[in-house]
């Protein structure tokens, strides 16, 4: 089916906008809390219709909104799924989100969707792999879309690039733009032992069209430990650290919270979202006076 | 495409597969592991695949988790999972051969009743996620001359939903519901009719008779020819009562007259 979309495009603010839980429709709709926009699964929104694109539907004309796809599967071997291409055009028809994104992952084989976004190794065939696929998802959707870089448990020998040099080439390559997830870049620091500072630093921000923060979970294992990605706490302070140091450096960005399990009631998530919007504020604040415009 | 970066890459993915659903992960040239071994690092995309797959079939079919407990739920569903990994990159619909595979999963063999209840919640699904058309009031009917009632076609609103059950699977369904405070589940068969007025979906009890009435409204054919299938089956059918469900309950999204006359 086509879809006409009754809205129209309007583009993400560079504010901070939350993960839309279906737990929350109620609280949003009847309180119209003052924030940027928010950010959908768009899998979750590919029944034919019913409650969840009535409420969706609600949101989406008072708020923009964000298009987070997590089904598209660039990174595996193969040619994209054109069935899940088709129904993400349509949900893109439907909605008019002012974002799309995916991953730097894959999450189907052999036919089979494994829900969950798995690891590349950081190859020049990697790379080509994953140019290839996302020129076909901006071609299937006629836009650009952002590409998220993953939280990571496992490396592999024979990796020719850091991370952020592979989405720097893939951007460049693709023309796609990034969505910069500074909570994974931090849980694949501790978990790999590398610099999430330096990472940070190393991305343009001209390269940068969101932002994700989350929280995330502690295991200990043989006394180390693994960090692992829930998305069902708080943002940590080591993760706002990180994403002050990216704001100060390049300025504002939509920023996403995202909070998925253990999901908290709608205050508590609301004010998740401040905090990011407050950090923008200051910093927007002192970057305008360095630059003179006061 | 590359062909090298094909078979390379293929290679790593298809091993990688097998180690997410329990091969070995040595083999997959993995880094430094830095003290945390190999194994437990692969157990954390083990956990969050099946986790996540066993996680969305307890949200569709939360009756039949009821019945049997949460830990027999999730183990028997990453049995379930060993068939039937999902195909579609959307969960929705994921699951629909779970009634037949619990019909024959041994372990719940002296529970006759558990497909049928998980095939109830497919239905309730089905409802739920279907398309959104216009509804009839009885006003949409005002100009309808009584003499040519009879003659109606009506089509049903996707939402409607049928099921016949040799099993109690309604007085199932209900007893495990939230706040539920009735009486005891006797053993009978049951049917049940949904319908979805303003995006919620209804369970209603219905007898034999209903159930022949609307599928044959469903086949297409008027609605005076329904109620006499409907009247064959039960001598207690009421059709009235049963109109008066479905344009309270939105059952109907359109109707046009065949200008025969009822009979």
């Amino acid at each position: 089916m086509t879809y006409h979309s009754v809205f129209q495009p309007d583009p993400i603010p560079a504010t901070a906008g939350v993960g839309l839980k279906p737990q929350h429709f109620r609280d949003i709709l009847e309180t119209k809390p003052a924030i940027g926009w928010f950010e959908v699964h768009p899998e979750n929104y590919m029944g034919e219709g019913g409650s969840p694109h009535a409420y969706l539907t609600d949101i989406r004309s008072h708020y923009s909104l964000s298009c987070h796809g997590v089904g598209l599967s660039l990174g595996g071997v193969g040619p994209l799924d054109a069935d899940h291409l088709y129904r993400l055009r349509d949900f893109v028809s439907r909605y008019e989100p002012g974002l799309v994104s995916e991953h730097l992952a894959w999450s189907a084989h052999d036919g089979h969707f494994l829900n969950d976004l798995l690891p590349l190794p950081l190859t020049d065939d990697a790379l080509d792999l994953m140019v290839e696929h996302v020129d076909q998802m901006q071609e299937a959707l006629g836009r650009q879309v952002l590409v998220e870089n993953p939280s990571t448990y496992l490396t592999f020998k024979g990796e020719t690039m850091k991370e952020a040099d592979f989405l720097i080439a893939l951007a460049r390559r693709t023309g796609c733009k990034l969505l910069f997830d500074v909570n994974n870049v931090y849980v694949s620091a501790r978990n790999h032992g590398f610099d999430a500072a330096a990472y940070i630093d190393a991305v343009p921000g001209s390269l940068i069209g969101e932002v994700h923060l989350a929280g995330h979970a502690v295991e200990v294992i043989n006394g180390v430990e693994l960090r692992i990605d829930d998305h069902g706490s708080e943002v940590v302070s080591d993760v706002w650290y990180l994403y002050e140091r990216l704001i100060a450096r390049v300025g504002p960005k939509p920023s996403l919270i995202e909070w998925d399990t253990n999901i908290p009631a709608w205050p508590v998530l609301f004010f998740e979202a401040q905090k990011a919007d407050i950090l923008m504020k200051q910093h927007d604040l002192v970057l305008g006076r360095r630059h003179g415009h006061e | 495409m590359n062909s090298r970066a094909d078979n390379s890459l293929s290679d790593f993915q298809v091993r990688f597969a097998a180690a997410v659903n329990g091969a070995p992960a040595d083999g997959l040239n993995t880094g430094d592991d830095r003290g945390i071994p190999l194994e437990r690092r692969m157990d954390v995309y083990r956990n969050n695949v099946h986790a996540s797959l066993i996680d969305a079939l307890a949200s569709a079919f939360s009756v039949v988790q009821k019945l049997v407990g949460e830990e027999f739920f999730r183990a028997m569903a990453r049995e379930f999972l060993r068939m039937h990994m999902p195909r579609s990159r959307t969960l929705i619909g994921f699951g629909e051969e779970f009634p037949a595979f619990l019909d024959d999963f041994p372990p719940v063999a002296t529970l006759a009743y558990l497909g049928d209840v998980a095939r109830l919640e497919c239905a309730w699904l089905r409802s739920y996620h279907a398309g959104n058309e216009g509804a009839l009031g009885p006003q949409d009917f005002a100009d309808v001359p009584e003499r040519e009632m009879d003659g109606l076609v009506l089509t049903l609103h996707p939402g409607v939903q049928l099921f016949s059950s040799d099993f109690p699977v309604w007085s199932i369904w209900q007893s495990n519901q939230n706040g539920y405070d009735g009486p005891k589940v006797a053993q009978k068969p049951e049917s049940v009719l949904m319908m979805r007025p303003k995006f919620a979906v209804e369970l209603h009890l219905v007898d034999v008779a209903t159930i022949v009435f609307v599928e044959a409204l469903a086949d297409g054919r008027m609605l005076g020819d329904a109620v006499e299938a409907g009247m064959k089956v039960g001598a207690s059918f009421d059709p009235s009562r049963i109109l008066g469900l479905f344009l309270s309950g939105g059952g109907f999204s359109r109707f046009h007259p065949t200008g025969m006359r009822g009979v």
